[in-house]
């Protein structure tokens, strides 16, 4: 068999080779530059029109985007300016995404790396009670702790980054568990370093790598689940929005406002399309299975 | 087999039972009251109304109360559609739901793995790039953008089809499924895409593959007969978490396009507190996604002889 013929058989892992070094592909360097100018917009983007989030104009209720007033992306049924309100909206999808992503990393590396160091029968347990909870619909949980404490920005960032620690805590323990018979290991137990300590200095340390790419992974649906949450009306409060809440809103009025839903949904598409294409590139880099519930 | 299946079920037992455990403790911490909602209720009417849902007895007494009378298929009255069981809404709802997850699974699939083995027998190529943009595409945009994008491109721009699933008599035509059921099946048809484009390269990898090809079989055969099979598994695994993505998706599908499904009752019912019936809903779904689970590992025995005989 020729390589020319099947390259599926040729090249066992196709992606890697063609992807080169990270970064060089043109396709990795678009993504991660509309990015980085979606951050910057969404920073500094509101200081540059003369409206504020919750400012009314009673002049312009529901028109659609122009140059001449202003309101570059036109302004919602309750006469704010569109473009303040979607950056500002990014922010806190944004500030959702990594907060969240932070809080299932600490919680599910802290549980990986123990239960993979110490191995045996608390490892069994951590493990089990690993499956079972994976087995829950955590969504409507999600779902029934914001509508039943209210809305509470910390409360959600907890809240939906302790979905998402399940698939970390997994890997983790999988990567412990081939880490902690190599010798350096080995070494620093036989010089009577306390657990604890090979933890925190020498595992996690060496499964950062597989970490930041699930992390930039979790980014993006972070985000997707703050948002659907606030298309509920159950996320952040007025004031203050976000892109979920702003599609919402933008959705009842498409059909005289089309522009209320095309700017955020297109913002939000956007960004999270971008993430998850860094994160896909990221893991490819890194050559991580694609998808770690496979086989159980 | 049976030894798997015994296997299985000794963990969705106490998956269903922390469920319950954990939604029934959840709403009652909560602040709140089912019967605050009627204004001025005075104390001594609202001690009878907790008296006669039985809510003044121990957090405890209550939760085994609801498990014994859950164990026979009881589940209880609802709070707020008073003279109505909680297990008559379910019932009323629950159709319309099915039909709409079933439909989006189904297509899911069959346009996800279709999609999948078109990109793999190519990596790298223009299709292959092409695809699996669209399925990145897919999993990025959530079905509560790509719904009323659809609405208003299909119903409102172009015309073609009803914004809303409920027909004039609320009865449901099958083109007033279209677009929620292809809002729903996105994201799944592209996670399942992805998924089998990565298990088929990896299949078509395999020496038995070369072994094939060596015979001189036909393309489609080698792809299909050899390739598929083994490349499925990790896609019927995924179906599991598929029907939980598909039942919390449907909660938004249903509200964007006016189904009277089951998914409406979630939220609101939460919101008006009605215990028994945010109750009925959960156990009822995580009853769902546990058999799901289920079912998949008996499809993953059937598919694999490995794990018949672990």
């Amino acid at each position: 068999m020729s390589a020319a013929g099947n390259p599926a058989v040729a090249d066992p892992n196709p992606e890697r080779s063609r992807l080169g070094r990270f970064g060089q592909s043109p396709g990795v360097r678009v993504v991660a530059f509309l990015l980085l100018a979606i951050t910057l917009l969404v920073l500094f983007g509101p200081f540059l029109s003369p409206y504020a989030i919750d400012q009314v104009d009673w002049q312009n209720v529901a028109t659609r985007p122009s140059f001449a007033n202003g309101h570059w992306f036109g302004t919602d049924n309750n006469g704010r300016d569109l473009f303040v309100r979607t950056l500002r909206g990014g922010q806190i999808s944004l500030l959702v995404g990594i907060s969240a992503t932070l809080v299932s990393v600490i919680i599910g590396v802290s549980y990986g790396a123990v239960a993979g160091y110490a191995g045996g029968r608390v490892d069994q347990v951590m493990m089990r009670l690993v499956d079972v909870l994976y087995a829950m619909p955590f969504m409507f949980f999600v779902i029934l702790l914001m509508v039943l404490f209210g809305r509470n920005l910390l409360l959600m960032f907890i809240a939906i980054g302790a979905i998402n620690w399940l698939d970390m805590a997994r890997i983790v323990r999988g990567q412990t568990l081939s880490l902690k018979h190599r010798e350096f290991v080995d070494a620093a137990r036989a010089l009577g370093v306390p657990p604890a300590a090979i933890l925190w200095r020498h595992i996690v340390p060496n499964v950062m790598g597989v970490v930041v790419v699930y992390a930039s992974l979790a980014v993006p649906q972070m985000i997707l689940v703050e948002s659907f949450l606030s298309f509920l009306g159950l996320g952040v409060q007025e004031p203050m929005t976000s892109w979920g809440q702003l599609v919402s809103l933008g959705a009842r009025e498409m059909e005289s406002a089309p522009w209320m839903l095309l700017f955020p949904a297109s913002f939000l598409a956007v960004t999270l399309y971008c993430l998850n294409m860094l994160g896909d590139a990221l893991r490819r880099y890194h050559d991580v299975a694609s998808y770690p519930r496979g086989v159980r | 087999m049976l030894r798997l299946i015994w296997h299985r079920l000794l963990v969705a037992v106490p998956t269903l039972l922390l469920l319950i455990i954990l939604a029934f403790v959840l709403m009652r911490v909560a602040p709140g009251s089912p019967f605050a909602s009627e204004r001025n209720l005075p104390p001594a009417v609202e001690a009878n109304l907790n008296e006669r849902y039985g809510l003044g007895d121990p957090l405890g007494v209550q939760l085994l109360r609801y498990l014994s009378n859950l164990s026979q298929g009881d589940f209880g009255p609802s709070l707020y559609y008073s003279d109505h069981d909680v297990a008559d809404l379910i019932l009323e709802g629950f159709p319309t739901s099915l039909r709409l997850g079933l439909a989006a699974i189904l297509l899911a699939l069959g346009a996800g793995v279709t999609v999948g083995i078109a990109a793999a027998r190519r990596p790298g190529s223009m299709l292959d790039h092409l695809l699996m943009g669209v399925a990145i595409a897919g999993i990025s945009i959530p079905n509560f953008v790509v719904a009323p994008l659809l609405i208003l491109v299909f119903a409102v721009w172009l015309g073609w089809l009803p914004a809303s699933g409920a027909g004039p008599d609320s009865t449901l035509g099958a083109t007033g499924m279209i677009l929620p059921v292809i809002a729903l099946a996105l994201p799944q048809f592209a996670y399942v895409a992805r998924l089998t484009r990565a298990s088929m390269l990896e299949v078509l990898d395999s020496s038995y593959v070369l072994a094939a090809r060596g015979k001189g079989l036909p393309e489609y055969t080698i792809l299909l007969r050899h390739g598929l099979r083994p490349a499925l598994l990790p896609v019927v695994s995924y179906l599991g978490p598929a029907t939980a993505a598909v039942i919390t998706g449907s909660v938004v599908i249903e509200e964007i396009f006016g189904l009277p499904g089951l998914g409406k009752y979630f939220v609101q019912a939460a919101l008006n507190r009605d215990y028994f019936l945010v109750l009925g809903v959960v156990v009822f779904y995580g009853f769902l996604v546990v058999l799901a689970n289920l079912l998949v590992d008996l499809c993953y025995g059937v598919l694999d002889p490995r794990v018949r005989q672990q």
